[in-house]
Formats: structure tokens, sequence, C-alpha cells
């Protein structure tokens, strides 16, 4: 064998138990999934599945090989099979993913929510995300922490995730049941905020004056011209301009797990 | 060390059930025709890789039951016939509970509705003593001797490590009591 290789640390690893816990928006704020609140325990392994999206460059030249490759952003999937969980916290990720259809605005969300709530729907074209930051109200996003026991390292936090299309597979006997799951994880972030949020922003204003993309944004949304130095509103979604658009920087996932009792942060 | 010989003493078998049953309080059950036996059965998980043929590599820690077999010759047939009640969730002995109950229901340890009884097995020579925190008849229960001789029928206990919450907060089922070397009270 030519030349050295180089060792790393490899050895068996063992994740060992894994606890689901879920953080929503402020909108459900002291109750259950307004803060880092337990889902449950799952029969078997939990699969965590990275979906990479590129698109090949395949110039004349290189025949029908790419001579480069385009990155083109990623999601997860997370699925799991529910044994030992809270079926109303389970009802209420159902109605989230959902666009929030069932649970009023207001009602009470409690740990022992009464089922049934998930079965209404939203209105047609409602936004998950509504460009609303990370737990803020009306962000219908949920984070997706999985808790390793105590000792162990590396946690995962999926920051904004929803049960996706088919949400839940839900066996009905006498066997206990175990429900299969699958969250979606997206690197969701307002396209109209930088990737990075730095805490003050210097808002263009869309006045007719700004540049034409933003113009453009501003008539899709049917937000009107407003006068220099002011954000403009369009059917109370805050539209401001920044410097660019682009997923830079947006976090699909990380290894800190959310924190019970700081609810409605509003940064991403 | 201290080696000897072991006589573990006239083994009599006490159970405690749940609350509301015949045997909430620590109940004779009886004396065994022969050696009552116990077994632990700890369960494992071999860890195969390609580049190790064939034998593991390592082995995982899967918990563990423990049972205790023995054949009742001297013994109450109506806490029998509890226990019998207890593992096969009827309200009385021959009826049945519904398909798909579960035995511990989330409660704690003698709650009405957990149906797990504390097994006893007294030592009063040795001084080390058995009990299974959270047990039930296994089935098959009986092999009923019936006929002109002393009755004896054979019953399996099984302990299994219950919980009503297996995350114990992070620490999972770490420094779970299976069984111990004391009695109920």
């Amino acid at each position: 064998m030519a030349g050295e290789i180089h060792t790393l640390f490899r050895e068996l690893v063992v994740p060992g138990e894994i606890l689901v816990a879920v953080k929503g928006g402020a909108h459900m704020s002291g109750y259950a999934v307004g803060d880092l609140t337990e889902l449950g325990l799952a029969e078997r392994e939990i699969k965590i599945v990275p979906y990479y999206q590129h698109v090949d460059v395949t110039p004349t030249g290189f025949g029908g090989v790419a001579c480069d490759v385009v990155w083109r952003l990623a999601h997860v999937d997370i699925t799991l099979g529910l044994i030992h969980y809270d079926q109303g916290v389970l009802e209420i990720l159902l109605d989230e993913s959902a666009a929030n259809g069932g649970i009023r605005w207001g009602d009470p969300l409690t740990l022992n929510e009464p089922l049934g709530r998930a079965g209404i729907m939203a209105p047609t074209g409602r936004l998950l995300g509504g460009r609303k930051a990370m737990y803020e109200s009306g962000n219908h996003f949920f984070s997706v922490n999985l808790l390793l026991a105590s000792g162990e390292t590396d946690p995962y936090r999926f920051r904004m995730c929803h049960l996706s299309m088919r949400p839940a597979t839900i066996p009905m006997g006498t066997d206990t049941q175990v429900v299969d799951v699958t969250f979606r994880a997206l690197p969701y972030q307002d396209p109209y905020r930088s990737g990075v949020f730095s805490g003050t922003q210097s808002i263009t204003t869309v006045n007719g004056q700004g540049d034409a993309f933003a113009v453009i944004l501003a008539a899709a949304l049917g937000a009107l011209p407003g006068p220099p130095g002011t954000v403009l509103r369009s059917g109370g979604v805050r539209f401001s301009k920044r410097r660019e658009i682009l997923g830079s920087g947006a976090v699909l996932y990380d290894r800190t797990p959310d924190v019970s009792g700081v609810i409605g942060v509003t940064s991403s | 060390m201290t080696r000897s010989v072991n006589v573990h003493g006239e083994a009599m078998i006490y159970v405690k059930g749940p609350q509301g049953s015949l045997i909430q309080n620590l109940t004779e059950f009886g004396l065994a025709e022969s050696e009552t036996r116990i077994t632990v059965t700890p369960l494992f998980k071999d860890v195969n890789l390609n580049a190790w043929g064939e034998a593991p590599l390592d082995v995982q820690r899967k918990l563990a039951f423990i049972t205790c077999t023995a054949t009742m010759l001297q013994y109450d047939v109506a806490v029998m016939a509890e226990l019998v009640r207890l593992a096969t969730g009827g309200t009385v002995e021959g009826r049945l509970g519904r398909a798909g109950r579960l035995m511990g229901n989330g409660l704690g340890r003698f709650a009405n509705g957990n149906n797990y009884v504390g097994f006893n097995l007294a030592a009063p020579q040795s001084g080390r003593p058995w009990r299974f925190l959270y047990a039930y008849l296994q089935s098959p229960i009986g092999d009923y001797q019936e006929g002109t001789n002393v009755e004896t029928v054979a019953v399996t206990f099984r302990g299994v490590p219950y919980t009503a919450d297996p995350w114990n907060g992070g620490s999972g089922a770490s420094e779970y009591v299976l069984y111990d070397r004391s009695l109920d009270s």
C-alpha cells in the first residue's frame, strides 16, 4: 500500500435512547408545543435522510457528462415509528403541518389536547412559514429535537419541520399502536431577509426608486410603494428588501437542542 | 472469598398484587413439591462486521428478564385463582380481559389497574431471598395434576423490566431494578 493513510478515530457508534421533542411558534405560547415539548419514543431506529439537490451542468462539449454540478440546497426526512408518545402533541403537529386549520387562535392548547382538530383544513394557499421567523407567532414550522440520553453528545435539532405529505400512518387494532411519521426539515428562512440575521438592517424601501427586482416582488405581494425609509406591508406580511435573496447561511439542522422556557424567539 | 455449601432453605412463595385485588397485601402463595428454579435471562445482540467473519465483533446488552418455575404442592387455591385472573385480565378466574390490554397500563407498582404482582421467595436459611418487582404468571399456566394423588400445579413467574417511563429522564434502563434480594412488606 503506497503512502501513509491517515488514521482518525473509528468506533462502533451507539447513539442510545432517543427522545423526540418539538417546539413550535409563539402562537402556542404557554401551551403544548409552544415550548419544548416531549413527543415520544420510537419503536425502532429513527432514520435521518438528507436529500441533497444537485443539477448537472452539461455543456455540449462534454457530451452527456456533467462538467460541474450546481448545488441546489437540501432537505432532510426524519422517519420514525412512535410507540410511547403523546397523542395530543401529535395532533397539534398534524394540525400545524396543515397550516393550523383546526386550532383557533386563542384556543387553549394543552398537553391533554382533545383529539379531532387536525382534520379541519386551513385555507388553500396558507403558508407554513408565512415569512415569519423561527418560533414567531404564525410560523407553523416547528423544530424537531432528537435528544440523546444523559452523557451522550451531539443531539440533532431540525429547525424548520413539518409532517410531510403522508404525515402519519396510524394502525388501529389490538396491538400497541406504532404510528409511522415522516418529518421534513427545510432550510426555511424569510427569503426577503439575508441568510445571517445581524440584528440591524438597512432597509431599502420599494418606492419606485429602488431596484427593479424589489419592485417586482412588491407587486407580486400586492404591496403599494411607500415613502423612502418605510417598510411596506401587504396583508400584514412584512416586506423588506435586503442585500440579497438567497439561502446562504440558512440552517437546515444543527446539533444544539432547543431550550425549554425560551418561547417566541423572533430571530432566525 | 467465602466458599460454602449453600442451602436456600424452605422456599415459601409470597405475592403482592395491585390495590383492590385479593392479594393487595403480601400473601402466602405456597410451597413447592421440589426445588424452585430461578433463571435470569439477559438478552444480547451480536455486533457483526463483514471484516470480522461470522463471529461477533462485540455484543450489546439488551436488558433482561427473570423467571421462576415451581411445582406447587401446598398452596392457596384462592391466591392461585387471583394470580390467574391478574394474568388473564378478567373479573374472575376463567374470564378474559380485552385483547390488547397492557399489563402495566402506565401505572405505578401496586396501583389498581397495574396487573403485575410482586413475586417474593423467602430464604429463611440463606437469608438471601428473591423479589421480582413486576411479575406475572407466564403461559402456559398450570399443568394441573388432577387425580387421586395429591394435586400439584406447575407455574412460571416471569419478572420483566416494566416501567411507565422508559425515557427515565434520559437514563433509560440504567440501574433499573429487575430483581433484588429483599422482600415486599
